[in-house]
Order: C-alpha cells, then structure tokens, then sequence
C-alpha cells in the first residue's frame, strides 16, 4: 500500500483484519491513511523495518513516521517487536504507539519499559475507536516533530 | 514417729537408708552381745575367785593350828605370807576362840563390810571334821572368807579319837579388783570384735547397694541426657539382673521414641513436600486464570469491535437502503454489543480486586467520600440531589479499592433514587465492639429484604434492564473488597422508601501489625 515515492508515514502492525479494516476507514476519514503500509504479523512487521525477507529490496532510510503496533500477535509477539525495535540503533527513534485490546497492567508497565511512546486501549465502541485512531494518527503524523528520519 | 520416718525416707537415697538402718541394728547387737558375754564371763570368773578364796582360807585355817595351840605368831607366820602371795589377796587376820587378834597382815577396813553373807561358824555337824571356809561378808570391793581352826587330831594308840577343839578363826579377805579387770577386758574384747564384725558387714553391704545403685544412678543420668534431648542415648547393660532390666527396657523405650521421632520428621517432610507441590499447582492455576482473563480482555473485546464496527458502517455507509426499522435492529445490535464490552469489563474488574495485591495505608474516609461524589456529579441527571457527608473515621486499607467501593455504593445510591423528586443521600460511620461501620443511605427505589442476601452475588440484580442500567457486578467488588480487608458487608431497605448499605472494617488493635489481612 505504499505509494510511488516509497514514503511510509504508518506502520500498522495488526493481525486481525476487521480491526485493522476498522482503523484504515477511520484514518481514511481524515484522510491520514494514504502513506500505510498493513503488516499482520511480528515478523513481517520486523522484515519491513529491516528491509528483508519478502521486504528485502526496499529503501532503508524510509522509515515510518509512526508504528501502530497490537501486542498479540502471530509468529513475533509484540512486545517482541517492541524490544526489537528499540534495540537497534536503526529504528529505536521511531515512535510506537501499542494500540491493543489488552487493558492489563502488566502490558502496559513492559511496554513502557521497553520503550514505547504511547499505549493507547482499543475502545469497543467503532465511534470512540475511530476517534481515538483518528486523534493518535493526527497527533503523530501532524502535530508531532519526530527527528530526521533515516540520520 | 511415722511423720519422721517417712521424711527419712524421703529425705535420703535408698543406699543412705540401707546403711543407716543397717548400722543402728549391728551396733545394738555388738552391744548386746557384748554385755551379755561379758556377764557370763563375770559369772564363770567370780565362781572360781570363790572357790579359790575358800580354797586358800582353809589352807591357812589347817596351818594356822600349830599357832593358835601356841598362842605364838611366829608359827603362823610363814603361812601368812603365803598365803597373802596369792593374788588378790589383801588382807589376813588371825584370831583365837575369844576373838582376840592373834595375827594381823595387810589392811582392810572391818567397817567396809557391811553384808554379813554368812554368819555360821563352827563345826561342820555332819562329818564332825574341820569345818569349811565360808564367805561371810562381801563389800562392793572385796570378799571375806572365814574359817574355823579346830586343834590336829592326836592320833596317840592310847587315847580314843578326841573331839577336836575350836580353837580360833582365820579371816581371809580377797579384792575383786581381779575380777572387775578380768569383766571389764571381757567386756572391751567382746565390743571391740561385734564392732569389727559390724563395720566389715557395713562395708560388704555399702559395696552391694553401691552395685545396684550405681547402674540405677547411671540411667537416670541417662534419662536426663534424653530428656534434655540428647539422642542416640543408651544405658549400659550393667549390675544386678533386675537393673539390667530396668536399663534394657530404657534402651528399647528410646529405641522405640526415636523411630517416632524419625517418623515424625519424616511425615513433615512429606507435608512440606506436599504443600510445596499444592502451593505449585495453585501458582500454576492462578496463572492459567490469569491468562484466562487475559484473553477474555483481548480477544472477546476484538470480535465485539468489528461487530459493533460493522454496523455502524452500515448505519453509515448504506443508510439510504435501510429502513427506519432496519435502522433500530442495526442499534439494538449496537445497544448489546456496549452492553458485553460492560460486562467483560467488570468481569476483569471483578477478577481484578480478587487478585491485586491490597497495599494498606490510612485512608481519609470523609475526603475519599467527598472526592468520589465530584467525580460522579458530571453523571447525575434528573434528580435534585442532596448529599450529606457526616464526619468519619479514617481507616487503615487500600485506597484504590476503597475508592472502587465508595465510587459503587454512591453512584448505586445515585442511580437508584434519580426517580425521585428530591434523592437524598448521605454517608455516616459508627465505631464500636472493634470495627468501624459505615454506611450510604438513599431514599431511592429500596429492595425487598426476602432478598437481601442476593444482593452482594454476581451478576444479581433485584431491578429490570430496563428499570435500572447495571450489570449486577457493583455489589459483587465491594462485598469482595470488604471481605479482604477483613471487614462485612450488609443492607436493609424498604421498596419505594430506600436503601441502607454498611460495611464494617475491623479496627485496629495497637498489638496488630499493619495490613497484611487478604
């Protein structure tokens, strides 16, 4: 789902495609979803960030603005890829978001300390779901400086 | 008597009883035999002193005839002196028919004898010889022997046998002194062997007790080693039979409480193992639970999304196809799906108070009432509500959960008297018989109390869907809560009039060691 110029401005890293459907439309909406790129599992997420396996003949400067990443997840966990990606010196500057059905308090206490920026809980509800999508997609993508990418 | 000899017997060893016992008899007997040895003796001894007195004063009675014819002491002299060589002998008189001295040796005072023994003198009548010495005065100190002297026969061929004639006495007086020496050795000789025959026996029986007590001495040693919980401790098989006994049936009785011992160790091992291997598998349960609700979070949350996602694309995206009836079966569906994420959610809640570990800390009751009716004003709608705080007692427990508590019971309070005009609600305490109870009262809906011990059950609710919102889980956390802290939870109500809802917590004693309680 990347267009021509190769940019990535999210990562979405969601094994459920309903979920991940409900996400797109609503970051569609506001129109923050025309640089996506949909992984469904750890690995592939962790292929793409590196620019190997099925990913392997892309640019490696090109990272993504933001990662929205669930935290179960098939084949690489989560928190895994979490840990992965703040332990490398390549990717540790890319801000991640853990938007997750999970409200459990160990979830968010590991995430926090491996790194990540943000923990948001999915609401149940579409209409606070997409809210809270949109709101998070237009934080990171618009208000927010992240530093130079790919430096 | 008795009172002394059983304070003797308890008093000293068995061994100290023996000897003294046997001493005390052994001595009387050596003294008894002594005494009656001794006068035996005296008896034989003084008889042949007698008879030896007599002996000798007829002897000088026959010698002293020549003198008394004579009238001369010289004749009588030289049987004087023997006779007074004889030992014993003290004193010699001798006298003519008219008592007057002829011969006097020695000395002896005539006053000394006062016991005239025998007062005859003169002839013996029967044989019409000489007559015999006799005894005839004794003193404590001395005998008297005295013997007529009769005239030598004349044995002339021309004269018949003529009647001999009394010509005087002799008087012989012997000491006892002899005899006093003689007893008094008998006496000593006697005393001096019982008494060495009684030591030698004292001995013999001072060794015998020893054997048996030393081996008696020994296991009580023993015992006490035991006691003091030495182990491995055994008597050694010595002494009389019967001891060895005593000491073998020691042996087998440790013998017998160390297997107990062993085997109570043992058993405990096997019950700590045992309670180690239970405390594994409630870990491990308690694990699985967790990652039981775990998921519930997760993945029943991720299907009640897309439901409720799904259609609200619909209502969205093909609004113009639908009906308004379609409509309202497309938000029925929406209504559910909010109504699942609810009951998941305290489904978790629930789990969750039962899980997290309570941290104590004194809590502000009053603030934390005042504090939760803030946060919950924004939801109350309808109702002129009435809030009275009463001043509370702090408490000692962990402040999130009673914060969960007091944001359950009131936002109930609330909820159930928004019907009225003007819904009253208030928050008071009472503290006595060691707890503190406090209570929420409302003046709202009430209940029946033939139900009142349903109220705090999960998932129970005494009011419609429709009448009340709720997931019947609220009354469920705070029974949970309060049961954690120790405390109880209870209602009383009335249907249209109100509700009543307390819950005690156990105040605590200064001996009492913060929290900890689960």
């Amino acid at each position: 789902m990347t267009d021509n110029n190769g940019i990535v401005e999210i990562l979405l890293v969601e094994d459920n495609p309903t979920d991940a459907e409900l996400a797109m439309r609503a970051l569609k909406k506001n129109n923050l979803a025309n640089n996506l790129v949909w992984v469904k599992d750890g690995a592939e997420a962790l292929d793409f960030l590196f620019c190997r396996g099925t990913h392997a003949g892309r640019d490696t400067k090109c990272v993504p603005r933001v990662i929205l990443l669930d935290l179960r997840l098939p084949k690489v966990d989560g928190l895994e890829v979490l840990r992965t990606i703040k332990h490398d010196e390549r990717t540790k500057h890319i801000p991640v978001v853990v938007l997750t059905s999970s409200k459990e308090d160990r979830d968010i206490t590991e995430s926090y300390q491996l790194g990540v920026n943000s923990f948001i809980s999915k609401p149940v509800e579409f209409e606070a779901f997409a809210k809270t999508v949109a709101e998070l997609g237009m934080y990171w993508l618009l208000i927010n400086h992240p530093p130079l990418a790919g430096k | 008597m008795n009172k002394i000899f059983a304070a003797f017997l308890l008093k000293f060893t068995f061994q100290r009883q023996l000897g003294i016992t046997l001493a005390l008899g052994i001595f009387m007997l050596a003294l008894f035999s002594s005494v009656v040895g001794s006068w035996q003796a005296n008896q034989r001894v003084r008889s042949n002193l007698l008879e030896q007195g007599q002996h000798i004063t007829e002897n000088l009675a026959r010698q002293s005839a020549l003198a008394l014819t004579y009238a001369s002491a010289d004749n009588a002299f030289e049987a004087v002196n023997a006779t007074l060589s004889f030992p014993g002998v003290d004193s010699v008189a001798i006298r003519d028919a008219n008592q007057r001295v002829l011969l006097q040796r020695g000395n002896t005072d005539p006053a000394e004898f006062s016991i005239q023994v025998d007062q005859a003198r003169g002839t013996d009548k029967k044989t019409g010889k000489q007559a015999v010495a006799v005894l005839d005065a004794e003193s404590p100190n001395a005998w008297r022997f005295t013997a007529p002297v009769y005239s030598q026969p004349v044995s002339s061929p021309f004269s018949e046998v003529a009647t001999p004639e009394l010509l005087g006495h002799v008087t012989v007086v012997v000491s006892k002194a002899v005899l006093t020496q003689m007893a008094a050795g008998i006496f000593v000789a006697n005393l001096i062997t019982s008494f060495s025959f009684a030591l030698l026996i004292l001995f013999l029986i001072r060794f015998l007790t020893d054997r048996m007590t030393q081996p008696l001495n020994q296991l009580s040693v023993n015992m006490g080693r035991a006691e003091a919980g030495e182990s491995q401790v055994r008597a050694v098989l010595d002494g009389p039979k019967d001891i060895a006994d005593m000491a073998h049936a020691f042996n087998s009785m440790m013998s017998v409480l160390e297997e107990r011992a062993a085997e109570i160790s043992q058993l405990n091992i096997d019950l700590e193992r045992r309670v180690a291997e239970r405390t594994d598998e409630l870990e491990a349960a308690n694990k699985e639970l967790e990652s039981f609700s775990y998921s519930v979070s997760h993945d029943l949350r991720t299907p009640l999304r897309a439901i409720d996602g799904y259609s609200l694309i619909l209502l969205e995206d093909y609004a113009g196809k639908l009906d308004v009836e379609g409509m309202r079966l497309l938000n029925v569906v929406r209504d559910n799906t909010s109504r699942m994420s609810q009951l998941i959610d305290d489904i978790l809640n629930f789990s969750r108070t039962g899980r997290l570990e309570l941290t104590f800390a004194e809590i502000d009751m009053e603030k934390l009432a005042h504090r939760v009716f803030e946060e919950l004003q924004p939801g109350v709608v309808g109702a002129n509500l009435q809030v009275e705080i009463e001043p509370i007692p702090p408490l000692k427990g962990d402040s999130a959960m009673m914060h969960q508590v007091f944001v359950n019971l009131l936002s109930n309070a609330i909820k159930f008297s928004s019907a009225k005009e003007v819904a009253r609600i208030k928050v008071g305490a009472s503290t006595g018989g060691g707890e503190t109870i406090y209570y929420v009262k409302d003046n709202g809906a009430g209940f029946d109390m033939q139900y009142a011990n349903k109220l705090f059950g999960v998932f129970q609710r005494l009011h419609g869907v429709t009448e009340f919102d709720g997931t019947g889980i609220g009354l469920a956390i705070v029974k949970r809560i309060i049961t954690r802290h120790g405390g109880r939870v209870w209602a009383e109500g009335e249907v249209g009039k109100g509700a009543t809802f307390y819950f005690s917590i156990p105040t605590p004693t200064r001996n009492q060691p913060d929290g900890n309680m689960q």
